[in-house]
């Protein structure tokens, strides 16, 4: 995979150009310091207050605020607490978090390990994807090795403090990015959502307080507690600090990963992947999940809270360029038809509703259905459907029409 | 199988241990005895079982084929002409309706996004990759792993 760093960027706070994916090569770049540092004698209340002022925000899709799961779990009384890593990375047009996983794995280990030293957690998993069967050796030998060297496991670094860390492997679907359904698949269930509240800071797995975070959500957490919440705000913007992984794929000349201060423009992240190939017609931001870009919006900084103030979203950050030459309509009856598919059934707005939906797109498109129509449903859908699932196509919806609800 | 089994004790363990299963089998799939045998040794119904099993895409029952062909058709892999690609594969390999091939040995499966939309188009056969694809570059890969 190529990856870039955006050039107004001075220092990138992810990516690496040496693989880390043995210990020692960790080691050598400071890895497990931080831990160190922490366990002997740091204060758990300080990860926590510095999480928060961070203003580190989930990188999953939803955007929520670290800190406060972070702190909820921590202010949970319970006699057992769980850590879930988030690498079920399977919205459309994502590969951040594979990057992250084939060649920084200890980045991750350690950020878990202190996120349960902060939270009083004694166990986490790795949820990762079932297709990603390099990601899944890779972390596999990562957590071998930690546990070899006593990263892992009883009495880390010779602390009071112990962690057990274990893998899962995803079967392939869609739902389980969604954190409750993620936590079924962990029990062994099918991943069907839960109703929430609660969240999965109260009841998560096995209905014990849990702290579910995506892959590069983590990723930023021991640059943050090395250099300070402070310094991590100098990236992106007040809203939405930090730096973000995108995605780049489609009708790019050199499709990549890019790593760029949150506030990004989507012309900047296209001339950084090599320019177009063809002539712009849109961008579909976010995946599956997200909406459709265009040419007045090229300028127009990539954040979470700037998005939000146009009705878009940002989600995982997976940016694919589309060209004069493709059908937009196409590509959004490939995603009506990939939620069909991936609905898990439980709820009747998003099980019944996609069918329906994507019939009444497929009429408007012959002319017989007003736009109107169409709308109506996606936002019926997005106001009673159980999960994110059901809401999505409200955004791919309105972005395609050009008009917000 | 009772080896594999022996490792997992409790049942969030079901996904974990099927996965274990079939990545020793030949064939891909899972049989009505297997799956009975999972249930007891989990302590949960055979119909528990099929549940978890046809929930999950990659958690295949009762088939026969000896190679899985995974063609991701999301929207990076689309526009780069994936559907195509799955239409050539079905004629190439004269599948039938349930999408396995005439000699018996590979199905075809169209999936969801792969994560290798910069290679795009990209497909797994079994835990083998392929990207950047083409007729030709498939046909050749398929006749290696034939």
């Amino acid at each position: 995979m190529k990856v870039k760093v955006e050039r107004s960027l001075s220092s990138p706070v992810i990516l690496t150009f040496s693989k880390e994916d043995t210990l020692s090569a960790y080691i050598s770049n400071g890895g497990f310091e931080t831990l160190e540092r922490f366990l002997k004698g740091g204060k758990r209340i300080e990860i926590l207050s510095e999480i928060l002022k961070s203003g580190l925000r989930g990188r999953g899709g939803a955007a929520f605020k670290t800190g406060i799961k972070w702190n909820a779990v921590a202010n949970a009384k319970s006699d057992k607490k769980f850590v879930v890593c988030n690498a079920d990375e399977g919205e459309p047009g994502t590969f951040k978090d594979r990057w992250i996983l084939e060649n920084r794995p200890f980045l991750i280990i350690e950020a878990m390990t202190l996120c349960a030293y902060a939270t009083g957690a004694s166990k986490g998993y790795i949820y990762i994807r079932g297709e990603y069967k390099n990601a899944i050796e890779v972390m596999k030998n990562a957590i071998n090795q930690a546990y070899n060297e006593g990263f892992l496991g009883q009495k880390i670094m010779d602390s009071d403090f112990s962690f057990d860390l274990e893998i899962r492997r995803g079967a392939g679907s869609y739902v389980c990015g969604e954190e409750t359904a993620l936590l079924e698949s962990i029990e062994g269930k099918r991943a069907q959502p839960r109703f929430k509240p609660p969240f999965p800071v109260e009841k998560g797995l096995w209905a014990y307080p849990t702290v579910v975070n995506n892959v590069e959500t983590f990723a930023n957490v021991i640059s943050i507690l090395k250099n300070g919440a402070d310094w991590f705000r100098q990236f992106g913007t007040q809203d939405s600090p930090g730096t973000k992984l995108f995605p780049v794929s489609g009708r790019v000349k050199e499709p990549c990963l890019i790593e760029a201060n949150l506030g990004v423009t989507l012309g900047r992240l296209v001339e950084e992947a090599g320019g177009l190939d063809g002539d712009f017609q849109c961008a579909l931001v976010g995946g599956a999940a997200g909406n459709f870009i265009y040419k007045d919006e090229l300028n127009y900084p990539l954040s979470y809270e700037t998005l939000k103030e146009k009705g878009k979203v940002l989600g995982s950050g997976a940016i694919l360029v589309l060209n004069k030459n493709d059908r937009r309509e196409e590509v959004v009856k490939n995603i009506l038809e990939f939620f069909i598919n991936e609905s898990c059934g439980k709820c009747t707005p998003c099980r019944e509703g996609y069918p329906v939906l994507l019939e009444k797109f497929k009429g408007y498109l012959n002319g017989s259905i007003s736009k109107d129509e169409v709308l109506r449903l996606s936002n019926l859908m997005f106001k009673t459907s159980l999960c994110a699932l059901g809401q999505s196509s409200k955004f791919l919806l309105e972005s395609y029409f050009g008009v917000v609800l | 199988m009772d080896e594999i089994l022996k490792r997992y004790n409790d049942r969030s363990y079901l996904i974990e241990a099927i996965h274990d299963i079939l990545d020793k089998k030949d064939e891909k799939g899972l049989g009505d005895e297997e799956i009975k045998k999972i249930a007891k040794h989990f302590k949960i119904s055979v119909a528990e079982v099929l549940g978890v099993l046809t929930f999950y895409s990659m958690l295949p029952v009762k088939l026969k084929v000896k190679h899985t062909i995974r063609v991701c058709v999301s929207p990076a892999c689309y526009i780069k002409g994936s559907r195509e690609l799955v239409e050539f594969l079905k004629s190439y390999l004269g599948c039938d309706e349930n999408n396995v091939s005439r000699d018996g040995r590979f199905l075809i499966e169209e999936v969801e996004c792969l994560g290798l939309c910069d290679v795009a188009p990209a497909v797994m056969i079994d835990d083998r990759i392929v990207v950047n694809l083409d007729r030709e570059k498939l046909k050749r890969v398929i006749e290696e792993v034939r």
